[in-house]
This record gives C-alpha cells, sequence and structure tokens, in this order.
C-alpha cells in the first residue's frame, strides 16, 4: 500500500499540518512544512482554503487505501535477502529494484542495493545507494543508518 | 619417313581383320563411350545431389532461419494498493486483447461487475520460464479509485503477461515464433497430418500413392486441384526452392526431400515444417508458422489453441490469403469446418465435439496486433539496443527485449496530446493541423520510460520529436539556475532579487537587455517568486552574478550530456534540447537529486531462453538533498500559485505538483515539465516550420500535461524534510522574517543557519478556522 507506506515516514507531511493549523504567533520557526507550498497567510472574509489533509485510512472506511497484512514491497526483501543468503548479489539486486518499483523510499531496499554492489566490488555505486537510502530514514532506525552509512562513506568510520 | 611395301598376301587378310577391328574398336568406342557417359553422369547426377545434400543439411543443421527480436511491454503488476485506476486496467486488457464475458472460465477472459474484476490471466512464457494461466479478482472501492483495493490471487502480487509491441524482423519480411514440437498441441500435429499427408509416417518423403492420387483428381476435375505433395516435399519447396514450375526445380525438389529424409527423422521435419509454413500476411510482414500465427490471430499461445482454432490454422495452410478469416470469414469458416470433419473422419475428435465446434463463431481477434503501434517508443527502444547489439543481429538472433513501456500510460499521453492540440488550434484560431507535440511520461525514481508520444498521429512513422527535435528550452532552464544560486549557500528562497532592467555588454560589443514577458519591471522580489513567475530580467541579472558556466555546470549535472555554449542567454533558455533530454534533466529534480539515466529497456533474452542482459538502476548523487529539497519547494510554488497554476483548474488540491513552464523568444516554442511524487511528464507543443504561435508554456503545453495527469493515478510529491532544512515564517513581499499570524507570512524552507533575521513588520490577522482544519481535529 504505498500512500499509506509513504504517509508512514518521518517528517513525509501530515505533521506540519498541524502546526499550520496552531501556528503561533512570534515563534518564527517550524520544523514542519506547509500543507500547500506558498500558501500565503491573509486577513480575508473568506480565508483561502488550502487542501484538505489527507485522512490516516481507518479499518472499514471506504475511503481508506487497501489493507494488507505485509507491505508489499517487504516481499521483495524477503526475496532480496534470501538471494544474499545465498551470495547471489545479482538476483538481490534486482528484487531489490523490484521493491522500489513498488516503493521507490523503502531504505532497506537500498540497503540490499548498497550491499550487493559493494559484494560485486562496485563500491562507488554502492556508496551511491547507500547515500540515497539515508535520504528516506526516519527516527528509530539507528542500524539501518548505521549500515548505510558504513557504505555510503566507507572511508570514514563515523 | 621410310616408305613402307605391303606384301598383297598380306594385305587382305589384313584388310579383313582390320575391317573386323575397325567394327570392333568402333563399338567398342561406342560402349565405352557410352560407359564414361554412363559414369560421368552418374557422377555428375550423384555429385550433383551430393551438393543438394550437402544444401539440405548446411540449413536444415544450423540455423534455419533468422528471427525477429521481439518488444514486449512492461508487465502490468497487479496487487492490493497498485497504482491501477479502473481505466487503466480497462486500457491494459483491452490492449491484451481480454475478451470481456459475464463470467471469467478460461484465460484471456475477465468480467467487470461493479467494482469487483475477476480476470483470467494467459498463461506466457518470460525468457526460459512458463508462466501458467491464473484466476485472479480485485475490487475497487469506486469509479475513480485510482489505485486498487483488494486483490485476490495465488500470489500478493501477479503480473499480466506483457503485451508484445513491436519487433524488428528480418529484412525479408518473414516472421516466426520458434517452438519446438513438444510446444505444440499433440492435435494439431495430428490434424495437419490428416489433412495434408495422411501417409506421412510411412513414406520416405515422396508418395506414389499421393501422386497418383492427385493425378487421378486432376485429370477427373480437369485442371490442378489437388497436390500430390508430401509434408516433406512442401517443406522443402518453402525452405530451400522458389515457386517456379520446371523441371529442374523438380528433380531439386525430389532429390532434396529425399536427402532431407534420408538423413533427418520424421519429428524434425514436421517440427521444421511446423514453423516454416506460411500463414498469413499483415503489410511487409510475412507471417510463418503455427507459434505466431496463434499469436497473430488468436493472441494465444500455441499450447492453449482450441479445436476449432487448430481446424482454422490448419486450413490456412492451403492458402493463407484465400481463406483469410478477416477478408474472407464465410470461406474461411467453411474450411475451418472441412478441417474439423477430417479430424471426426480420422477419429481425432468426437461426434459430440465435431458438433460443439462447427457451431463455434470463427475467434480469431478482431485486427492482428500492430507491430507499429508505438512507433517513438519503439525508436527509443532501437536507440537504446544499438548501442549494444548490432542491427544484423536483432534482425536475426530472435532476441527477446521486454521494455519499460506501460501501454496504459501511453494511450493516455496519445489522447491527451491530440485533443488538446486540437481544442487549441480551435481556441486560437490556429490552422488545423498545424500544431504538434511530443510528450514523454517517466517514472521518478527507477528513470523508466513509461510513455513516449513523438506526433500528434501517433501511428505516424515519420520524425519522432520526443528524440529527435532539438527546441530552445526557454525558461525549463531556471531551475537549474536558481539551484545553482542556491547550492552556492548565497541565496535562499527568501533572498531578494533585483528585477529591473539588464543591460550586459558582451564580448563582441553588442548589448543584451533582456526584458519579461509581460514587459513589467518588478523591482526586488524573493527569489522563489522570481522562479514561479518565471521572471527573465531577476534570473538574468542572477545568472551574470552566479556565473554562466557554473549554471552550465549544474544543467550538465542534472543529466544533459551534450555541449552547451557559455553565453549570458542560456539563463534564459537559449539551449536546443529534446524532449528526452528534458526529461532526464527533470528527473534528476524529481528524484531529489539523484541522477539516473533513463531507461526504456529492462532485459534482453536470447532465442533459448538465456538472459543476455539486464538494464539496472543506476544512481549518481548530483545535487545535494538540502539543495534539492529547496528548488523542489520553489517549483511547487510555481504549480500552485506561479505561471503553472492553471493546472489546479483541473487537478486535485490534494495531488502536490512541481513543475515550470517554458515559452521561447517569438512564442516559437511551448513547454511544460512537471512531476508528481511518482511520474514525471515532459510535454513540448510548437510548430515544424518553427512558426511564432499565440501560445505559451502555461497555455499551451500545460493543459496537454494536465489533460493527461487528470487521468494517471499519480502519487503526490511527499518528500522527506532534510534534517539540515527548517521551515520558516517570512513576508511573502520582503522575505524577512514573519509569524504565523502575520498577514502576509508564508511557510518557506531553508537550510538552518540561511534564514533571514531581520524581521518585517507584523500586522496580526484574525484566524478563523477553515472545516477542515476542524475536521482534522476532530479526528485527531
Amino acid at each position: 500500500m504505498r500512500i499509506s507506506l509513504i504517509r508512514s515516514l518521518p517528517g513525509a507531511g501530515l505533521i506540519p499540518l498541524v502546526t499550520l493549523i496552531t501556528g503561533c504567533a512570534g515563534s518564527a520557526i517550524t520544523q514542519t512544512p506547509p500543507s500547500v507550498p506558498g500558501e500565503v497567510q491573509v486577513v480575508d472574509s473568506q480565508p483561502m482554503e488550502p487542501s484538505p489533509p489527507p485522512r490516516v485510512p481507518q479499518t472499514g472506511d471506504p475511503a481508506s487505501a487497501p489493507s494488507t497484512a505485509v507491505p508489499i514491497e517487504q516481499q521483495f526483501i524477503i526475496a532480496a535477502n534470501q538471494a544474499q543468503a545465498q551470495q547471489d548479489w545479482s538476483t538481490a539486486i534486482e528484487q531489490a529494484e523490484r521493491g522500489l518499483r513498488v516503493n521507490r523510499r523503502q531504505p532497506e531496499l537500498y540497503l540490499i542495493l548498497a550491499q550487493s554492489y559493494w559484494q560485486l566490488g562496485e563500491s562507488a555505486q554502492a556508496s551511491q545507494f547507500a547515500r540515497q537510502g539515508l535520504r528516506y530514514l526516519g527516527p528509530g532506525s539507528e542500524v539501518l543508518q548505521l549500515n548505510l552509512r558504513k557504505l555510503a562513506y566507507p572511508n570514514n568510520a563515523n | 619417313m621410310a616408305a613402307r611395301k605391303p606384301s598383297k598376301t598380306r594385305k587382305k587378310p589384313a584388310s579383313r581383320n582390320s575391317a573386323k577391328k575397325t567394327t570392333v574398336s568402333w563399338r567398342g568406342r561406342i560402349w565405352r563411350g557410352l560407359f564414361y557417359v554412363g559414369l560421368a553422369a552418374v557422377l555428375l547426377f550423384a555429385g550433383y545431389w551430393g551438393w543438394m545434400d550437402h544444401k539440405v543439411r548446411d540449413r536444415f543443421a544450423g540455423a534455419k532461419w533468422e528471427l525477429a527480436a521481439r518488444i514486449y511491454a512492461r508487465p502490468l503488476e497487479l496487487y492490493a494498493g497498485a497504482p491501477v485506476s479502473a481505466q487503466m486496467l480497462r486500457l491494459e486488457l483491452k490492449g491484451l486483447n481480454y475478451q470481456p464475458v459475464e463470467k471469467v472460465v478460461r484465460p484471456g477472459q475477465f468480467s467487470w461487475q461493479g467494482n469487483r474484476v475477476e480476470v483470467y490471466r494467459r498463461a506466457h512464457k518470460l525468457g526460459a520460464e512458463m508462466i501458467p494461466a491464473l484466476p485472479l479478482a480485485l475490487t475497487f472501492t469506486s469509479r475513480d479509485a485510482q489505485q486498487i483495493d483488494s486483490f485476490t490471487a495465488d500470489d500478493a502480487i501477479v503480473a499480466l503477461e506483457p503485451k508484445e509491441i513491436g519487433s524488428i524482423y528480418p529484412a525479408t519480411g518473414e516472421d516466426r515464433v520458434l517452438t519446438r514440437l513438444q510446444e505444440i498441441p499433440p492435435l494439431l500435429g495430428e490434424t495437419l497430418l490428416a489433412v495434408e499427408d495422411r501417409s506421412f509416417m510411412d513414406h520416405h518423403g515422396i508418395s506414389l500413392r499421393a501422386i497418383s492420387r492427385a493425378f487421378m483428381a486432376n485429370l477427373k476435375a480437369g485442371a490442378v486441384v489437388q497436390g500430390g505433395s508430401t509434408l516433406t516435399q512442401q517443406l522443402v519447396k518453402n525452405m530451400y526452392l522458389t515457386n517456379e514450375r520446371s523441371l529442374i526445380r523438380k528433380l531439386n525438389e525430389a532429390l532434396m526431400t529425399l536427402s532431407l529424409e534420408w538423413h533427418y527423422s520424421k519429428s524434425d521435419i514436421l517440427e521444421a515444417y511446423l514453423n516454416e509454413v506460411f500463414l498469413g500476411q499483415s503489410g511487409n510482414r510475412a507471417i510463418h508458422g503455427f507459434a505466431l500465427a496463434s499469436q497473430f490471430y488468436f493472441n494465444k499461445n500455441v499450447s492453449a489453441l482450441n479445436t476449432e482454432e487448430i481446424a482454422l490454422l490448419v486450413g490456412l495452410v492451403k492458402g493463407a490469403s484465400f481463406y483469410s478469416p478477416w477478408r474472407q470469414p464465410q470461406r474461411s469458416k467453411a474450411r475451418r469446418d472441412t478441417v474439423l470433419a477430417v479430424m471426426r473422419d480420422s477419429g481425432l475428435i468426437t461426434d459430440v465435439e465435431l458438433t460443439h465446434a462447427l457451431a463455434q463463431p470463427l475467434t480469431v481477434v478482431k485486427s492482428p496486433a500492430s507491430q507499429h503501434a508505438y512507433p517513438a517508443f519503439v525508436g527509443l527502444v532501437k536507440q537504446q539496443l544499438l548501442r549494444d547489439y548490432p542491427l544484423e543481429l536483432l534482425q536475426s538472433d530472435g532476441l527477446t527485449i521486454y521494455t519499460t513501456l506501460a501501454p496504459s500510460v501511453q494511450t493516455m499521453a496519445e489522447e491527451s496530446l491530440s485533443q488538446t492540440l486540437g481544442q487549441l488550434e480551435t481556441q486560437y484560431k490556429i490552422p488545423a493541423s498545424q500544431l504538434q507535440g511530443a510528450v514523454v511520461v517517466t517514472a521518478v525514481g527507477s528513470g523508466e520510460v513509461r510513455a513516449v508520444v513523438g506526433d500528434r498521429n501517433p501511428r505516424y512513422h515519420g520524425f519522432n520529436r520526443a528524440l529527435d527535435t532539438q527546441r530552445a528550452i526557454g525558461s525549463l532552464i531556471k531551475p537549474a539556475l536558481y539551484l545553482t544560486a542556491l547550492e552556492s549557500g548565497n541565496f535562499t528562497l527568501a533572498t531578494p532579487l533585483d528585477d529591473g532592467p539588464v543591460e550586459h555588454e558582451l564580448r563582441n560589443g553588442d548589448v543584451w537587455t533582456p526584458t519579461n514577458f509581460s514587459g513589467i519591471d518588478h523591482g526586488l522580489v524573493p527569489l522563489y517568486t522570481a522562479l514561479a513567475n518565471s521572471y527573465n530580467q531577476a534570473a538574468a541579472r542572477l545568472g551574470l552574478e552566479i556565473g554562466i558556466d557554473e549554471v552550465v555546470d549544474t544543467v550538465h549535472r542534472l543529466g544533459v550530456e551534450q555541449a552547451i555554449a557559455e553565453v549570458p542567454a542560456v539563463v534564459l533558455g537559449a539551449v536546443d534540447l529534446s524532449p528526452l533530454v528534458v526529461s532526464d534533466y527533470f528527473h534528476t529534480l524529481a528524484n531529489e537529486g539523484i541522477y539516473s539515466p533513463l531507461r526504456a529497456i529492462r532485459e534482453v533474452y536470447a532465442a533459448d531462453g538465456a538472459r543476455l542482459r539486464r538494464y539496472p538502476l543506476n544512481a549518481r548523487e548530483a545535487i545535494s538533498s538540502n539543495a534539492s529539497y529547496l528548488i523542489d519547494f520553489a517549483m511547487q510554488i510555481t504549480a500552485r500559485q506561479g505561471t503553472a497554476r492553471k493546472l489546479y483548474t483541473q487537478l486535485p488540491e490534494s495531488l502536490s505538483v512541481a513543475g515550470k513552464t517554458g515559452t521561447t523568444n517569438d512564442q516559437r516554442d511551448s513547454w511544460f515539465a512537471g512531476y508528481t511524487g511518482s511520474d514525471l511528464g515532459v510535454v513540448w507543443v510548437g510548430s515544424d516550420d518553427n512558426a511564432p504561435l499565440p501560445l505559451t508554456g502555461a497555455t499551451g503545453a500545460l493543459p496537454v500535461w494536465r489533460a493527461l495527469f487528470k487521468q494517471l493515478p499519480s502519487e503526490s510529491i511527499n518528500r522527506v524534510q532534510p534534517p539540515e532544512v527548517t521551515f520558516v515564517w517570512v513576508d511573502a513581499a520582503s522575505g524577512m522574517l514573519s509569524g504565523s499570524e502575520c498577514q502576509g507570512a508564508l511557510l518557506l524552507p531553508f537550510v538552518k543557519g540561511t534564514q533571514p533575521h531581520q524581521r518585517a513588520n507584523c500586522e496580526r490577522m484574525k484566524r478563523r478556522e477553515s472545516w477542515w482544519r476542524r475536521l482534522w481535529d476532530e479526528n485527531n
């Protein structure tokens, strides 16, 4: 379920709306982006209506995104991990790419790409994918971050 | 020389003996001569036969035929949550010739009841792997749903068979799909023998019984109504000989037939025949063999043919054009029914099966799948293939090429272009058919090209504007310009830029004085406004300040490989690029600063099913995530409030889009490049003769893009905010620090530490809770 997955990523657009709603005068800095880029605050008898925020899917909600027990890209992660276990790096890469076609912001898939290219001796490509994966990391994924960083910056242990 | 004196006594007997000897010698000479002539003839004949034999074996043992390369679209993947709309699924099923039915009972059928769809996927081959037929069911939440809601099948993710979209066939025009005898349904083989050569298993290539039977039949009819050729003879005639009617050809046929039968088994010969036989014609393309004919007439694998379909194909052996099911349906059905009767008489089917089969109409597809339906996309595929394979190999080695084309997206893009151009011509009183255009749609992230349109008539095989036209890109260059400024660290989205008149002396002494499209000077404006409204004067001044070479370098980093002259006009788009190259450039922006070369091919397989090459995803970090985030935000403002704001007259507000319009001097070119979270679309509209048009990027190319994305299921931009980026309330007019309750304030992203510090005057505004905010609060 792509849409809900992306929503579940950190800083991915829902939280900011709350800030917009409760925007605090005098506090100039906020960590969150607006719902409508470029929307200007105006005093108006009919204030500008930004787009309704996306709703969190509810169980039984007909408008909600479909629910699956396991995200579909997880299948590709599992298949890629199995290939890695058998040192079949090309298949692992292939499976990871298929997963990215479903969810292009899944950092685990970038880690698989990075590890597999590293094993194939293509360290530059490995580093690039690891760096890309770091862009999509959320909080609470320290181990993943550590693994990605190792491959992204192999000459910098920190 | 001394004269000899012959004696009489010796002369007479000698004379007698001599006569006798002469007679003997004369006869002997004749016999000897005859012997030698005969020997020579035998040797010649043997040599000739040997040569024929060599010819037969040479071709039969090696690669018998040149095989076309086949090009396939990407297989549509179905799963719960897949971004597949009902419209998209309908287009895909139609393109694959699925039959709508009430109840799905066999592969190749689908039923659509309300929001529930059942599909029986066909069996098909992927490389060397045989993918079985599979029933599946899915639902949409509504008719307009943009994704699949629930999905039921044996697997969580199921791909439909990929549509064949073209082929690169041999120069001879002969096309065939090579098939092993084991893959041919036994009923097909048996029927063929029953109809064409009943004694095939018994004769040695030539059947005297068949010849005499044909002779009698022809004698009786007073014309040639029946042939006496065996299947082997037919094969020899088709494979090695011409249609010439002469004794020498007949002799060759006989010799080659005997050779073929001598060296090869019946199964080898039958397999070759099944692949060789001519079964139809489509333009220059000749359809050979039952496997290709099965796809050509029924759009199915030969192994899935039913009784009446087998009968039709076998009936075509007698004359594919004469019995064409499209041009001569009555005749074709009569021939099919004759074959069905032979099948019954030969014990291949029962009376019940015969009755059932006779009651069936011809089930051929409405028209054969065109090999030229997607000339622009296939043009791109060929271009990429030719980097790795010589043309001769593509035309002969039977490669299978899996591409990235999404047929439903392609259809949407084609219709959006042709319909919108027609509307624009009416609206702006442009002569009919003057406008031309091109569209390229790319999947963001993978860089896979989903659709290419190179002409408003998408079936036209001519100039491919998506790939081959080189037009000035106008303001499409500006994201690269502003990105360069943002990357320098000296500019933010709020930095005031001077949009006053510009005068710049060039090296040749001329003075460059670019002006705004509206002719109005805007004074100091924040950087994001200059981009959103595409102010030329601010852009020209900025470009000169940060360096033209720096801007050109950014354009290269974003994926444009061709040389660009480092002249001031570059910053206003005096760069000629094709829509495909513009897609490369904008894909890097859409892909959050990661450059991934666009790909039209996924994999290439050899004729034996072995994978030759995979075209993997490549990535190179072209711009930092911070700068990429900022420029993306500015282009979202362009779409919401700037020159591209007309997007939202038809797109839902909830869909976040980033984009840029482009218009060139005298409005000769109209561009729009825009992307969502999942798809990038680049549209060019103009005239082939480069004539000025009453169109801008916003009024020409943008409506095409909008028409496409109105239908295309696409994900909103929803970027992950980099940790070094923070949002700050600033005054929209001055770019100075402001607050959320100040009139005219807006939130802009800044790289931490670069946000403005000087505070603008704050005129407090009264807040009113909007309905959605209340709703949001209630739900949270």
